[in-house]
């Protein structure tokens, strides 16, 4: 597999980390406001994304390996060019899972709205946390990080608005996805109010997402022509946003466009940055010899996975019923 | 505070954190599989029930501690990246192919059975389950190999050039059967099954000094003392599987400790002391564990070790109680002897450790180190303190493998849930049992 097979598994893994992590990620915070002062309720809610958890934030693990087998010097540069981003992002995703794991250990209800605060919160700054990476990574892999370097005012801006926006981004998506998520798997009762949740959050994303795109056409302007991709990328799943948020508000909530709009959003920013940083990253990647010696390991494993991957959800994503496993 | 130390000190304090936890992970990994293929296996209906539970309890144990487990993992893998950067640079091409197996192949597969076990509990065919938890333990153990592998070509670089100072594999197989990668490995397993021992045969051995031995309505009838309590049934199962998998952990540790002084002898500087010390206390403690797990087990048939002179008896139990943390100082002890003994090298004779740190500032490091450390010990004291609250709790109301509605309503006789959200009570127990009853 050369350089391109790797790049597009890599960006397959953070899609697929985007895509079931961001249902926890999105759904946790909903636990104090859907699940109310209930602790049977608010375990409900938790009940709907748990089985994402275990079977998400693999796909995240994996990208890193890939990357630190296949792009170490694209490691380097990111991990260098956004330390504390990455210690943040450590943070919260420790934080997000010892809050999930550990809030219903102890019956105290202290213990347990507590824990649910400090999870809600981590739940929050993982996304952000990943897409202010994100975010650092249009800047150090496209053309405006060296111009920022050189003094351009316009790069600089860019270089300090990005990483925000991505970040705000990401946040937005996994609100949407997670509360879908959420409504689809819920009692009715619950998935009510998840939807409402689900019907402010989309005009903001959509926002954040046509607001992002302009960013792209920004970089793509100042020199980096691939970014050109990650705008229409962003404007047109925007616009599957507001189409959304049109069915929700007309009461029509099974359509396509409603189901899509959170997975969507969900991958948006993985795939607008493989968009941006894709040829330079390329162009970091390690020698031939180790990406070939490494392709068969990697591609079986990574077929072993989708095969029980694709097994478990079968088993595991239905809706809530008396054989749900209540764990969280 | 230089950006070296700050750094070093930061991988050692959260592979340190992180190597605690895996311990149990691999120890007690095992044992639930065993205890679970039991239960599927069992044809009498109370011997079935009395594994169910056994599995249960230790499966809700071998979760809390896996929870933080995979947390500081997931620090641990991006350590490499954030302070050490050198080491990619020089021997990422050697380096990450094993830890890339051990992300796609080992682990991923790990926490997707794990996630199956979990939450297929009352789904899955009672066959299936169990398969599904074999095939966590197993790529938990090929988890830990491939990470072996990894840290032994750092201890004994081998199978690899040096082309433009960077490393290349040459002979993928001689980095696989480095024996400071297989012998090393097995040693290790040896010390994750005497702590996953230590810590089945402490809480049994606490539970069975408090239990009596009999049921107490049996005592007040007067009957002969044939009959025990489910619980103590338990502890008694968790006793004898814990006595066997320590004393065959110790062997192993200790046959596989003495193994790999064939390629530590080749390191040619004098060690600093601590690894000396280390060397003596690992013996030690191999060599005791050893020999008492086997008098021990020769106390099991006919549970004479459960019938000994009370006063004995309760000494025993409370002294094996009391020792559960020495197989894991002993580990820590052991870990920090092979990467101390390593210095000043990063890759044995390749790569000193000051040219593989990264240029980040002292500042950026030492606050990276706070925050990292001090998040990462605080959670691992807190969910210690829960998995000792869980083992104290016993059997009673264990949430892992019981029914949603059960597990929903477990707050209620302990701590009153207080306003029920406004909900009717019809409608309170639709969302309860998810509209339907097991």
């Amino acid at each position: 597999m050369n350089a391109l097979g790797w790049a597009l598994l890599l960006a397959a893994l953070l899609a697929g980390w985007a895509v079931l992590d961001g249902a926890v990620q999105g759904g946790v915070p909903l636990v104090r406001a859907v699940g109310g002062t209930d602790d049977a309720r608010r375990r409900t809610v938790l009940a709907t994304v748990a089985p994402f958890l275990l079977l998400g934030e693999v796909w995240l693990v994996a990208a890193a390996g890939v990357l630190l087998a296949a792009f170490g010097h694209v490691e380097g540069t990111l991990w260098a060019a956004g330390y504390l981003v990455v210690v943040a992002l450590l943070v919260a995703w420790v934080v997000r899972d010892a809050a999930l794991w550990l809030r219903s250990r102890l019956p105290s209800p202290r213990w347990r709205r507590g824990w649910d605060v400090v999870g809600q919160a981590a739940s929050l700054a993982l996304p952000a946390a990943f897409g202010a990476l994100a975010g650092v990574a249009w800047v150090r892999f496209s053309v405006v990080g060296p111009q920022a370097d050189a003094g351009s005012g316009v790069a600089q801006a860019l270089a300090l608005g990005l990483p925000v926006l991505t970040a705000g981004l990401a946040v937005a998506a996994a609100r949407v996805h997670g509360g879908l998520v959420v409504a689809a798997r819920a009692p009715e009762a619950l998935a009510h109010e998840a939807r409402r949740r689900v019907r402010r959050a989309l005009v903001p994303a959509a926002a954040l997402a046509g607001l992002a795109a302009l960013g792209a056409l920004a970089v793509a302007a100042l020199g980096t022509a691939s970014a050109l991709v990650a705008a229409v990328l962003l404007v047109a799943v925007a616009g599957v946003a507001l189409a959304a948020r049109f069915d929700l508000d007309r009461g029509t909530r099974r359509t396509g466009v409603v189901r899509s709009s959170g997975p969507l959003l969900a991958v948006a920013p993985v795939v607008a940055t493989a968009a941006v940083v894709g040829p330079a990253v390329l162009a970091l990647a390690a020698p031939a010899a180790v990406l070939h010696a490494l392709t068969w390991p990697v591609l079986g494993a990574f077929a072993a996975v989708l095969a029980a991957q694709a097994v478990s959800w079968r088993v595991l994503v239905r809706p809530l019923g008396p054989r749900t496993a209540v764990f969280l | 505070m230089t950006a070296v130390d700050a750094a070093r000190l930061q991988f050692a304090l959260l592979a340190g954190t992180h190597f605690l936890f895996v311990l149990v992970t691999l120890g007690l990994g095992p044992v639930v599989a065993i205890l679970q293929t039991r239960w599927a296996t069992a044809r009498d209906a109370g011997r079935a029930a009395t594994l169910e539970t056994a599995t249960r309890f230790w499966g809700q144990l071998y979760l809390v501690n896996y929870a933080l487990g995979i947390a500081a993992g997931i620090v641990m893998e991006l350590q490499l990246g954030l302070n050490f950067p050198g080491l990619l640079d020089v021997a990422g091409g050697v380096f990450g192919a094993p830890l890339v197996i051990e992300t796609m192949a080992a682990f991923f597969l790990e926490s997707t059975f794990l996630g199956l076990w979990v939450f297929g509990w009352h789904v899955l065919p009672r066959w299936a389950h169990t398969a599904a938890f074999w095939a966590v333990v197993v790529t938990g153990y090929l988890s830990a190999f491939t990470v072996m592998v990894a840290n032994g070509f750092l201890r004994n670089p081998v199978g690899y050039e040096m082309v433009d100072g960077v490393a290349r594999v040459t002979d993928a197989a001689a980095l696989i059967t480095n024996p400071a990668a297989l012998v090393s490995a097995l040693h290790v397993v040896g010390a994750c099954l005497m702590a996953g021992a230590f810590l089945l045969v402490g809480v049994s051995a606490w539970h069975l000094r408090r239990a009596p031995s009999r049921l107490p309505g049996v005592v007040a009838a007067g009957l002969p003392g044939a009959v025990m309590s489910p619980e103590n049934d338990v502890w008694r199962r968790s006793m004898r599987i814990g006595l066997a998998a320590g004393t065959v952990g110790a062997f192993v540790a200790t046959g596989a400790g003495y193994a790999q002084f064939a390629y530590l002898q080749d390191v040619p500087h004098g060690d600093p002391p601590v690894v000396g010390i280390a060397y003596v206390v690992m013996q030690g403690v191999g060599l005791l564990a050893f020999v008492v797990g086997c008098v021990l087990l020769l106390l099991l048939p006919g549970n004479v070790l459960f019938r000994l002179w009370r006063p004995l008896r309760t000494a025993l139990y409370g002294t094996l109680t009391v020792l559960l943390p020495v197989p894991f100082l002993t580990a820590l002890l052991g870990w920090a002897a092979r990467e101390i003994g390593r210095q000043p090298w990063a890759i044995a004779g390749v790569l000193r450790t000051e040219d593989a740190v990264s240029d980040a500032s002292a500042t950026a490091v030492i606050t990276s180190l706070v925050v990292l450390v001090g998040v990462m010990l605080t959670l691992a004291v807190v969910d210690w303190s829960v998995m000792a609250r869980l083992a104290r709790r016993g059997t009673t109301r264990l949430a892992l493998g019981a029914a949603p509605a059960h597990v929903l309503r477990d707050g209620d006789d302990e701590a009153s849930t207080g306003s029920t959200g406004g909900a009717t009570p019809a409608d309170q127990d639709q969302i309860l049992t998810f509209g339907g009853t097991r």
